[in-house]
């Protein structure tokens, strides 16, 4: 009986995990910059998840996940404290577009921004999180996100692009025009 | 209030978000992970419930015995054997001090109470084989992990499963006599030795082991600045490895064959003999054993301190892999990775080589 239970377990997280893999996929990618990092980090969550899956909710499983991943995210961030990683990226074909032009872009601008500041705005700008949510993500107050909000898009926004050399999609661009 | 910029980054954020092909993760794999990730927590549970009836037993022996109670400091008590003793303070928000009390060639180490005056024992420890070759021995006293080492050894990590807390804990270690030390560890959080995964630590020699594990470790001398030998070491059991010169370090969660490299290091400050300059600490693996002739081309603006040397990590057939470690300074910060490539000659003779992609995180 024991093993039969294990087993469904194990096949309803291996059901979870096909469908929250492309979200978390996302985040991640957000937060790290690199495609490589981002499935380390996902898999790192997901096998985080599965070991205290006997006590997840199954309807807040994809919260739980990724309240996992930012914050495994930001353990190594502390542990490697004055520590630079160097993500060894697999070659991939460079796609001379301008998609990929934009995606760079804009990673490059949330990189520029300090942790606790990035991983506010894509949980918040991303996620689309409320404040309450994401300070209870993160283990902050909600003051500490308004201001690391603050001054993230301050950031942001002093170097986003102008307009007319604009990140924006494809749907966006036309909505300028 | 919502502006026309935030609209503008939701929007783009969702758009960069959906683009680039992340590949897939395979369910099988995690819940291996997954699986492995339980029993060692179960390992270490069950190691700590040991701890817990050891500490029982010490309650219900100073309750059965009155001569051992708060009237009568262990420390008074009779012996013609010299006395070892180490103070272990863990500083901070509820301050914990504990003595480690040890006759010399003794098997047993008393884990006292130092707050007081009175010193009631908290704990004992039985210490194999009188410390050598010794391992890990520990036990959890009031939500702190209390334990011995052997002589010369330092305490690189404590690592737990937790999810979403900190992860940070104080921790002071002492000599106890010639053959051991004696540390504690408190994590900032109560309760959070519950969900201990790892304990690495270096003896002497500059092994490395994880409890009473020992994992293939390099050591490399220290150079430039540096004063620290920097220990590599590979945990191929849960695919993790780091680095750590015994004051910082970090655990990487990476593929071992996938030419990972690594850089710690610090700028020096304002009002220094050479303020802004960076001394680092480059190490990585390569996934070939017995690597030799190392070079590499590095970053503009780097100097190099100490060149790469390498040094074969195999455990049978399972793992071939070289440690490699350069010492290397620069004026400010640099792009990463400062290690621009790498070529050596492999077990084969022939020649290898290999490019760092542009790209870093922290």
């Amino acid at each position: 009986m024991g093993r039969e239970g294990k087993s469904e377990r194990d096949a309803a997280f291996a059901t979870f995990v096909e469908q929250a893999t492309p979200s978390l996929m996302r985040t991640a990618w957000l937060l790290t910059g690199s495609t490589e990092a981002a499935r380390e980090l996902v898999q790192a969550s997901l096998v985080k998840t599965y070991a205290a899956w006997h006590r997840v909710r199954r309807d807040e499983a994809v919260a739980y996940a990724r309240r996992v991943l930012v914050n495994h995210n930001t353990d190594t961030w502390r542990r490697q404290r004055g520590e630079r990683l160097v993500a060894d990226l697999p070659e991939r074909p460079h796609r001379d577009d301008s998609g990929a032009d934009h995606r760079d872009d804009l990673v490059r601008l949330l990189a520029t921004l300090p942790a606790q500041q990035r991983r506010v705005v894509v949980l918040r700008y991303y996620s689309d999180l409320s404040e309450q949510a994401t300070a209870d993500v993160l283990g902050i107050s909600v003051g500490a996100v308004k201001s690391a909000a603050s001054r993230g898009l301050a950031g942001l926004r002093a170097a986003y692009p102008s307009p007319s050399t604009e990140l924006s999609s494809p749907a966006t661009e036309g909505s300028i025009r | 209030m919502n502006d026309l910029f935030e609209d503008q980054l939701r929007t783009d954020l969702h758009t960069a978000a959906g683009q680039p092909a992340y590949g897939s993760i395979d369910p099988a794999e995690v819940i291996g992970e997954g699986r492995r990730v339980v029993r060692r927590r179960h390992r270490l549970q069950a190691l700590g419930a040991a701890a817990a009836v050891a500490v029982i037993g010490v309650a219900g022996f100073l309750a059965t015995d009155p001569g051992r109670t708060t009237t009568a400091p262990p420390a008074h008590r009779s012996t013609t054997a010299p006395m070892n003793r180490a103070l272990l303070t863990l500083e901070g928000a509820g301050e914990a001090r504990f003595l480690a009390e040890r006759p010399a060639g003794s098997d047993e180490v008393r884990i006292m109470d130092a707050a007081g005056t009175d010193r009631p024992v908290l704990a004992r420890l039985r210490v194999p084989d009188g410390g050598r070759p010794l391992a890990y021995t520990a036990l959890t006293v009031r939500d702190s992990l209390v334990g011995v080492l052997s002589g010369g050894s330092q305490l690189l990590q404590v690592g737990t499963d937790g999810v979403g807390e900190e992860t940070g804990y104080r921790s002071d270690l002492q000599p106890l006599g010639d053959d051991l030390v004696a540390f504690a560890v408190q994590f900032d959080q109560v309760g959070r030795l519950e969900t201990l995964s790892r304990i690495l630590w270096a003896d002497a020699t500059g092994m490395v082991w994880d409890t009473n594990t020992p994992l293939l470790s390099a050591r490399f001398a220290p150079a430039g600045t540096s004063t620290l030998p920097q220990l590599l070491w590979v945990d191929s059991a849960n695919g993790i490895w780091g680095t750590s010169d015994g004051v910082g370090g970090g655990v990487t969660e990476r593929p071992l064959e996938t030419w990972p490299q690594n850089s710690m290091g610090a700028f020096e400050p304002a009002g220094s003999k050479h303020p802004g300059r960076g001394t680092f600490d480059i190490t990585g693996l390569l996934p070939f054993s017995e690597a030799s002739g190392l070079t590499g081309t590095w970053a503009p603006g780097v100097t190099v301190v100490s060149p790469l040397q390498g040094q074969p990590l195999t455990s049978g057939d399972r793992i071939n892999l070289t440690a490699f470690h350069a010492v290397v300074t620069t004026d400010g910060e640099l792009p990463e990775p400062l290690l621009r490539s790498i070529t050596f000659t492999g077990p084969d003779g022939k020649q290898h080589g290999h490019r760092y992609p542009a790209g870093s995180r922290r």
